[in-house]
């Protein structure tokens, strides 16, 4: 009978979960929300994502890279938002993932443009990509001359860069002799 | 160092006298192997476990071919002492992890049993010969314990060339699965009681088989691992360290932080990784509290067993307590996604190390209270007392682990034999209780909720400042150790090797569990069939109810089928037997 008497302390503590919803405390890990607008294509998040929920893939024939990310895969574990350069990606508080019939409606992509390549014309990057590195170069405060310098390396893929590095080591080379 | 340098050695020089062995690696300082002919495995295995006092902690199968062109076994024994009686164990400066291993040449897979001489190794080794094909040479039971029944003969899915990731399996034809070769006793009038084959009352799917002479179970016999999902073959050469932890979390629905632990110290182990202090304690406190909502929901279902939903729903209100102090801790409701190699991946704040202190003191007054209730009950006591007795000899034969063998009198705890994370740095006890029954399991639950309690308030209170997290080190290929962590059920181990391209090369899990199955057999005898689901829940596999229990009268030829609800109802009220007609 003392459990009786232990039960009647308390009051109710069941809670009217659909209509009153469940207070998360502060810091809780969430569903990740995605945001368009401040993502580069980057990829960061794919790689760092365990459980492969977040994923990168090269459209080339519609010179797309399609960011996707499947929250019938995701297990909330902030992986993501711990890389992103941009706080494109950040866990938030919602934690409801009741979708009716379609499973695709638990799928959030984003499309980005592709960048070709200078020097072979291949897709290697996305624009977006490619203009916030160089606005980082600007904003690194350097002169104008030195930003062309460096920018120039951002135009090729990273297979033209590597022989460019080795073309232009053997130059140096052989004008030494 | 100098005093790490004899851990183990004495036991090493000891065999030396008597076998031929070679310590091929010892690394860290508590962790020995030892290689030795495969001729010789029976009787090291006998004699570091019964005269030097080991328990069979795990044994892995690996496929070594690549590397020496030979399967391998390792058995892993927790050096520990004898514990039959109060004082019979070994100082803490000698206990140490013996990892026996023997070559086995590729063209001629067989060795000899150590189940023959040492029972607990009978699961492992029905478990190698359908993994790897190894054959124990001798071993009495020679059926299929982890493949299916119509699995294909001749395949071995964790050996290295077995399966073609490409290759796609023709759907194959259920009806066709062939019957399960039980144990049947032999004797008049003994019936047959399937208890399941998709759920009794764990969550685990497991298939029992009683035998019973009225109503009493003379015996009894199981077939598990329904849902074995491949896990150790998934992560091998195909998962990064970063990503293990997060599937090593998804093994078990409540002990998930143990086994996460757990695999990521056993790749810390083998680079002798500095894991900071700070990150040390906040595994503790983790574990811990995945101990506390552990033992409470188990604490609430022995209740609701035996008939008191009331204490049940009141456990639960408690519990809620403990995962709400999750989510403080570590983000979700659950203690996941907290780890990583080289630390954690979160800290404690001040003010969530307040709000921890404020939701222990509201745990430890309630529990008091409602265990107070739920004990002072007679029939609880009555339904508990005397029920599923685990004998003490049985217990030392089969090395079970956690609450039930400290119910049935041993202080075999992994916190306190083998310290790992903070845990020497706190003072705790360990609950023993004697009478090895169903009752002495509750109470050594509720005794390691206030112990627990106790641990986390340490915790935070001697919280070290510092860092939570290093760079990883790199993990030299082909070498192994072993992580070991107490789980809310017993001690859990994780077997791992590390390949090269800084990926595992095997990886081998024991779950808790799994070292409390063999005895089982030998806690159900002499109970009456009302018990059953009460001796199997007090191991604690996880719950979940039972869709149906089907009646065979082996003499008439006759099958009838019982609902849950009605043994269940039977097993609460003990009147009406669904048995009768």
């Amino acid at each position: 009978m003392k459990i009786l008497e232990f039960a009647k302390k308390e009051k109710m503590v069941t809670r009217d979960f659909p209509v009153v919803p469940y207070e998360v405390t502060e810091g809780f890990r969430g569903k990740p929300e995605y945001s368009y607008e401040k993502c580069l294509g980057c990829g960061a998040c794919a790689v760092a994502c365990p459980s492969n929920a977040i994923t990168v893939k090269k459209d080339e024939e519609r010179g797309l890279s399609v960011w996707k990310i499947d929250y019938n895969r995701c297990i909330f574990c902030g992986r993501c938002d711990e890389v992103c350069p941009t706080e494109a990606i950040s866990l938030s508080k919602e934690y409801v993932m009741c979708v009716l019939f379609d499973k695709e409606d638990l799928t959030v992509t984003g499309e980005m443009k592709l960048r070709k390549c200078d020097s072979c014309s291949r897709y290697y990057s996305t624009e977006r990509l490619h203009n916030y590195v160089y606005n980082k170069l600007i904003s690194a405060g350097w002169d104008k001359a030195t930003i062309d310098e460096k920018a120039k390396h951002l135009k090729f893929c990273p297979d033209c860069r590597r022989e460019q590095a080795i073309n232009n080591y053997v130059n140096q080379m052989t004008k030494r002799g | 160092m100098e005093k790490t340098e004899v851990k183990g050695k004495k036991f090493i020089s000891e065999l030396g006298n008597l076998f031929k062995v070679e310590v091929i690696r010892h690394q860290p300082d508590d962790q020995i192997t030892i290689l030795v002919d495969r001729n010789d495995l029976p009787e090291v295995v006998k004699t570091l476990y019964y005269k030097m006092g080991g328990w069979l902690s795990t044994m892995a199968a690996n496929d070594e071919r690549e590397i020496n062109g030979n399967y391998a076994v390792y058995y892993v024994l927790s050096m520990e002492g004898n514990k039959m009686e109060e004082g019979d164990e070994l100082p803490p400066e000698e206990k140490c992890w013996i990892t026996v291993k023997a070559l086995i040449p590729a063209h001629d897979p067989v060795y000899p049993s150590v189940a023959l001489k040492v029972p607990a190794a009978v699961w492992y080794e029905r478990e190698a010969r359908d993994m790897m094909g190894l054959v124990a040479e001798g071993l009495p039971d020679q059926r299929r314990l982890a493949l299916s029944d119509d699995f294909p003969a001749g395949i071995y899915p964790l050996r290295k060339d077995s399966i073609d990731y490409r290759e796609k399996f023709a759907p194959y034809d259920l009806v066709k699965e062939p019957d399960y070769d039980f144990l049947y006793p032999e004797g008049e009038g003994i019936m047959d009681v399937p208890l399941g084959p998709t759920h009794i009352t764990s969550d685990e799917p497991g298939h029992f088989r009683l035998f019973v002479d009225g109503e009493t179970i003379i015996d009894a016999d199981y077939k598990l691992f329904y849902v074995h999902r491949g896990i150790e073959k998934l992560a091998e050469n195909r998962l990064d360290y970063d990503q293990m932890a997060f599937i090593a979390e998804r093994i078990c629905g409540i002990c998930g932080f143990a086994h996460a632990v757990s695999c990521i110290e056993s790749s810390e182990n083998v680079t002798g990784l500095d894991v900071p202090l700070r990150a040390r304690a906040i595994r503790t406190i983790c574990l811990e509290t995945e101990r506390l909502h552990s033992h409470l929901l188990n604490i609430g279902l022995a209740s609701e067993f035996t008939g008191n939903v009331t204490a049940f729903l009141q456990m639960f209100k408690i519990r809620e307590q403990t995962m709400e102090m999750a989510q403080v801790l570590t983000g979700g409701r659950k203690t996941y996604g907290m780890i990583l190699t080289g630390g954690v991946r979160r800290d404690i704040t001040d003010v969530e190390r307040r709000e921890m202190l404020k939701y222990m003191a509201k745990v430890e007054a309630d529990f008091k209270e409602c265990l107070d209730g739920v004990i002072d009950s007679p029939n609880f006591l009555k339904r508990l007392t005397g029920v599923g007795v685990l004998n003490k000899k049985i217990a030392r034969d089969f090395s079970p682990v956690g609450p039930n063998v400290r119910g049935a009198g041993f202080n075999r705890d992994t916190r306190y034999d083998h310290p790992f994370d903070w845990y020497k740095n706190i003072d705790f006890k360990v609950p023993v209780y004697n009478d090895g029954d169903v009752l002495s399991r509750v109470l050594v639950r509720a005794g390691e909720v206030f112990e627990s309690i106790s641990i986390i308030r340490q915790c935070l209170e001697l919280l070290p400042a510092g860092p939570v997290m290093v760079k990883k080190a790199f993990v030299e290929p082909y070498s192994h150790s072993i992580g070991y962590v107490e789980a809310p059920r017993g001690e859990d181990i994780h077997w791992t090797m590390h390949g090269n391209a800084q990926k595992v090369h095997r990886w081998r899990v024991r779950a808790s569990t799994y070292n409390n199955w063999p005895s089982l057999r030998f806690q159900f005898r002499g109970n009456s069939v009302a018990d059953a689901p009460l001796i199997v829940g007090s191991l604690d596999p996880c719950y979940s109810c039972s869709e149906r229990v089907t009646i065979v009268d082996v003499k008439k030829q006759k099958t009838k089928i019982i609902q849950m609800e009605d043994l269940k109802k039977y097993a609460i009220t003990r009147k009406d037997s669904p048995l009768k007609n």
